[in-house]
């Protein structure tokens, strides 16, 4: 409900929430460490304590019981939620059984590279060196399942980098846990529910296995309720020592906070909050963040916060201890590598979190906490978490569609839009029931899911649109991997007679493509249930108790696999100028669009490339030819990944967002027939061509009648406006009406190029410039040279004329 | 591969260290860095033998690894096993990993953080690993342990 008078909260100010001002100042002061806590903890139970006779999900439990009950209570500034990620202020979390090894190499030139180095002191490489990381070669996700499936060729193509990465080697993530269940129940309860289950159970395998995993649940959310009692008497030491007075009554609350939740329900709003955040440190834990989100707070803590307002919280506390929690949600970064950051860097946890939209019943759920909740983002201009707006055309309040604007004017790239319409649509079309599907929360970037009973892993496969491309053009052979025949011999191009035998030939290295990519994804899904159940994220998952299974056992009450494709708008440009060129307009041959990319579109191409880029026929704008290949492109995406099953029973889903990957693959693919150069990044998300969609209309429309249903995975549809043209008003009708067509979901940066040429040139001065990238923010200094580019060209539309802005 | 024994015979610890640590310091300045997995190996050698605080990187370890040029000119097997570093000239197909490289210049980019151009290993398509990649993270340590000991750039 909506009670509130300025949706602005104009009182509500940073200078008037001095708590929050430095908590931001000291984390932008803040250089990220690597912390070996959880590392240290999980190899020395996994060396000295570990029973390989358990099954794996008793394994699992005890191990992360071991791992909370050792986890180092740690208060160290003033926010007022207790609990920390880490041990560090901003903390890398290094999770050996995943792919923490492959920063090996550079542990002793890590804190001095050049691009977002991570400190660590001369004693934690010892200790990594000598004592962690010996244990690990052979017991990580990515080895097992190479291991039990004898080197596969699907792996080994991942390692070839350019055609897909398969992400469970990283983590079991890109999920909504229930937190719904935290504050309504509290973990005890949960405890009860797992211990009366196993007792009910009789003594058959079946009833054995399930035992298993009552008992993993039971054993792991103790040693969650032994973290927060930790972290209670870590409080009231602190207290005991305080000399202001202020502080010291903040940290007694802090000590009877933490002795309440999360182990019983909580009573107030910073209650709810701080539970939350402890079960979120403890499901982190248990899995690297890649995209654990937060579902839809402002939904889940309103009974709370109504409370407190009734009892005399005020909203500017309200907005301080929202605040206080998004502080806590930045307090770690992800570990990249150098080649990682080479080519994907920059990106931060991509923890969603979801407001407004509409609840179960399709009536308007915007409530006060929306609006606290938009206040805290629109303060503090953090990359984490990525808020995610839900908008129901016709449902929602066209004032609370104005407010979302006008942060986004404000924070220059926060927060996105969804329609809920389309996506309610995109999720009844997958099996979800329509009270489910209302409930949807994004996760990660963009994807639609149903809040804390889907485990849709979301992000598990990122796959190269254009190495398929390659591939039909060169009969399964790659450039970059030269002679190798990688797909399925098909005819090279040169010698294709009609445009029909060239999409052919790219329906079959999709295909093949696809099969590698799902057949990987499941071997490493088998992995996981070999050696890493999740009984914390199972706890927190409807359907879990019930099943008497784990997550990765298909324990949700739905399950699918999400895979994001990269290069959508590239390849479509590229397959519509062969049809158009090649085979319609017989303007060249294939032989000499081979050889114009091979040369990089170099001098005796340059007409040719000039031709070809000047063509009308490109996604984005009014061309029927565009759509039509980007429709049988979607289309058959869609079909073929939708026809596999994954580990766990489910399907699998296609989408449309690139997160920085379409300026690293960008990087490793040469000149596409779209006229595109060698490196340059591909287009982002769905998102057309910098330079190829001029005008707004037309690029919203191409994007919004686009079929979503086949888009289950999501899209992100990348724009950027020029502040100076961009009135609420103008703003808000793009969306409004991009909506109304059944445009799925969009992102906007309000930034022009001059400000962010001046960032590249000078990142110093501008160290908390916050951009959207293809679903999520990042910190535009913290992106790699190819990703800057790719923002600072990506199409500008001035909201006057609705045309593009040239670049150049 | 050159007689390491040999090379060393006669000269004292430190003597040796020093010598043969110019040598792959020398590797890595030389244009094609042809030399650069000879030098390395055998100063990655003698560091075993006569560095106590190096040697512990292998100790307890076990671990095969080959390596090959792709011409087919190059063929190593380096085996570590009981806090030694044994180095064959032979093919194995019993290994942990297999690194196929370029060349030198290649395999030098591929293995040390300082200078590393990463984008232009991928895009040449210099290096391919091939088996277990945590094995090649452990060596990829010592390697550029060495290299940061020789330039006085350690932590």
């Amino acid at each position: 409900m909506v009670t509130i008078d300025d949706l602005s909260l104009k009182d509500v100010t940073l200078d008037r929430l001095p708590r929050l001002k430095r908590l931001r100042e000291l984390h932008f002061a803040t250089r990220p460490e690597i912390c070996v806590e959880l590392p240290r903890n999980i190899t020395s139970y996994m060396k000295h304590l570990d029973n390989p006779a358990d099954s794996p999900e008793l394994r699992a439990g005890k191990l992360y019981k071991y791992v909370m009950e050792n986890k180092r209570p740690v208060i160290a500034d003033e926010n007022l939620l207790a609990g920390t990620t880490t041990a560090r202020t901003i903390g890398v979390v290094l999770y050996p059984d995943f792919m923490a090894l492959s920063i090996w190499p550079e542990l002793e030139t890590v804190s001095r590279r050049k691009k977002n180095p991570f400190g660590i002191t001369r004693e934690e490489i010892k200790e990594l060196n000598f004592d962690i990381f010996p244990y690990w070669p052979d017991h990580t996700v990515q080895e097992v399942a190479k291991r039990d499936n004898g080197n596969p060729l699907c792996q080994r193509i991942m390692e070839r980098i350019v055609f897909y990465i398969a992400t469970k080697v990283y983590c079991i993530s890109h999920t909504v846990p229930n937190y719904a269940m935290v504050v309504e129940r509290g973990l005890l309860d949960i405890l009860r529910e797992a211990r009366e289950r196993e007792l009910s159970l009789g003594g058959s395998k079946e009833a054995r296995a399930k035992k298993d995993f009552y008992q993993a649940v039971q054993l792991s959310l103790s040693g969650v309720i032994s973290y927060a009692a930790n972290l209670s008497r870590e409080a009231e030491r602190l207290a005991a020592k305080e000399v202001d007075t202020k502080r010291r009554q903040e940290l007694l609350e802090m000590a009877e906070v933490c002795k309440r939740v999360p182990a019983g329900r909580p009573r107030t709003f910073r209650e709810a909050l701080n539970a939350i955040w402890i079960c979120k440190i403890a499901l982190h834990q248990e899995n690297a963040n890649v995209a654990l989100s937060l579902g839809r707070l402002d939904q889940v803590l309103y009974p709370f916060y109504a409370e407190d307002i009734k009892r005399g919280l005020t909203l500017a506390e309200a907005v301080e201890l929202i605040g206080c929690f998004w502080l806590k949600i930045a307090d770690h970064v992800p570990l990249s590598p150098e080649t990682g950051e080479e080519l994907f860097g920059g990106s931060g946890s991509n923890q969603a979190v979801t407001l407004g939209g509409v609840d179960m019943q399709g009536e308007d759920a915007v409530n006060d906490l929306t609006y606290a909740m938009l206040k805290a983002t629109e303060l503090l201009r953090l990359r984490d978490p990525n808020v995610n707006a839900r908008y129901y055309p016709e449902v929602s309040k066209k004032e609370y569609l104005d407010r979302l604007c006008e942060v986004n004017i404000n924070t220059g790239a926060t927060p996105c839009f969804h329609n809920d319409a389309s996506a309610v649509e995109v999720l009844t079309g997958q099996g979800v029931s329509l009270e489910h599907a209302r409930d949807y929360s994004s996760v990660g970037c963009v994807e639609p899911s149903s809040s804390g009973r889907t485990y849709g892993h979301t992000g598990c496969i990122l796959m190269n649109l254009t190495s398929a491309l390659e591939m039909a053009l060169w009969g399964g052979k790659h450039r970059l991997t030269e002679d190798e025949q990688i797909g399925p011999k098909t005819k090279p191009a040169v010698a294709m007679t009609s445009f029909g035998e060239f999409k052919k030939a790219l329906e079959t290295q999709l295909g093949w493509l696809i099969d590698q990519v799902v057949t990987l994804n499941n071997n490493l899904g088998r992995a996981h249930q070999e050696i890493h159940p999740t009984p914390m994220l199972s706890a927190l998952m409807e359907g879990c108790m019930e099943k008497g299974k784990d997550v990765i056992y298909g324990g949700a009450t739905y399950n699918s696999s999400g895979a994001a494709m990269i290069g959508l708008a590239d390849v479509v440009d590229s397959v519509t100028a062969i049809q158009e060129f090649v085979f319609d307009k017989k303007k060249f041959t294939m032989a000499e669009m081979i050889s114009a990319i091979n040369a990089n579109w170099s001098v005796p191409y340059k007409k040719l490339q000039a031709m070809v880029k000047a063509s009308p026929e490109k996604f984005g704008t009014d061309s029927r030819m565009a759509r039509a290949n980007a429709d049988w492109l979607i289309g058959f995406l869609h079909d073929t990944f939708q026809s596999k099953e994954n580990y766990r029973g489910g399907k699998y889903t296609v989408g449309y967002w690139t997160m920085t990957n379409h300026a690293g693959f960008g990087a490793l693919t040469g000149a596409l027939p779209s006229g595109r150069m060698k490196n340059e990044p591909f287009a982002s998300g769905i998102t057309p061509v910098s330079g190829s969609a001029p005008v707004l209309t037309s690029c919203l429309n191409f994007v919004a009648r686009l079929d979503h249903t086949r888009i289950a995975d999501g899209h992100a549809l990348n724009l950027k406006y020029t502040p100076s043209t961009t009135t609420l008003p103008r703003f808000a009708n793009t969306i409004e009406a991009f909506f109304k067509m059944g445009g799925l979901q969009v992102q906007f940066n309000i930034i022009d190029r001059k400000t962010l040429e001046d960032a590249r040139k000078y990142p110093e001065k501008y160290p908390d410039l916050f951009v959207r990238v293809s679903g999520y923010t990042a910190y535009f200094k913290d992106l790699n040279p190819h990703m800057q580019q790719e923002i600072i060209t990506r199409a500008e539309y001035d909201l006057v004329t609705g045309e593009e802005q040239k670049y150049g | 591969m050159f007689d390491i024994e040999r090379f060393i015979s006669g000269l004292s610890m430190d003597k040796a260290l020093e010598r043969l640590g110019e040598k792959f310091l020398k590797s890595l300045e030389d244009e094609t860095a042809e030399t650069f997995l000879e030098a390395l190996l055998a100063f990655m050698k003698i560091k075993f033998m006569f560095d106590p605080a190096y040697r512990k990187n292998i100790e307890g370890f076990r671990g095969r690894y080959q390596f090959r040029s792709r011409d087919g000119g190059v063929a190593v097997l380096v085996k570590f096993e009981d806090g030694d570093m044994k180095i064959r000239e032979q093919t194995s197909d019993d290994v942990n990993v297999t690194v196929s490289f370029k060349d030198g210049r290649a395999l030098m980019n591929f293995l040390l953080s300082a200078n590393r151009d990463i984008l232009r290993g991928l895009l040449n398509n210099e290096v391919v690993v091939a088996g277990n990649l945590n094995y090649m993270y452990k060596f990829g340590f010592m390697a550029n342990h060495l290299q940061l000991e020789l330039t006085g750039n350690l932590p």
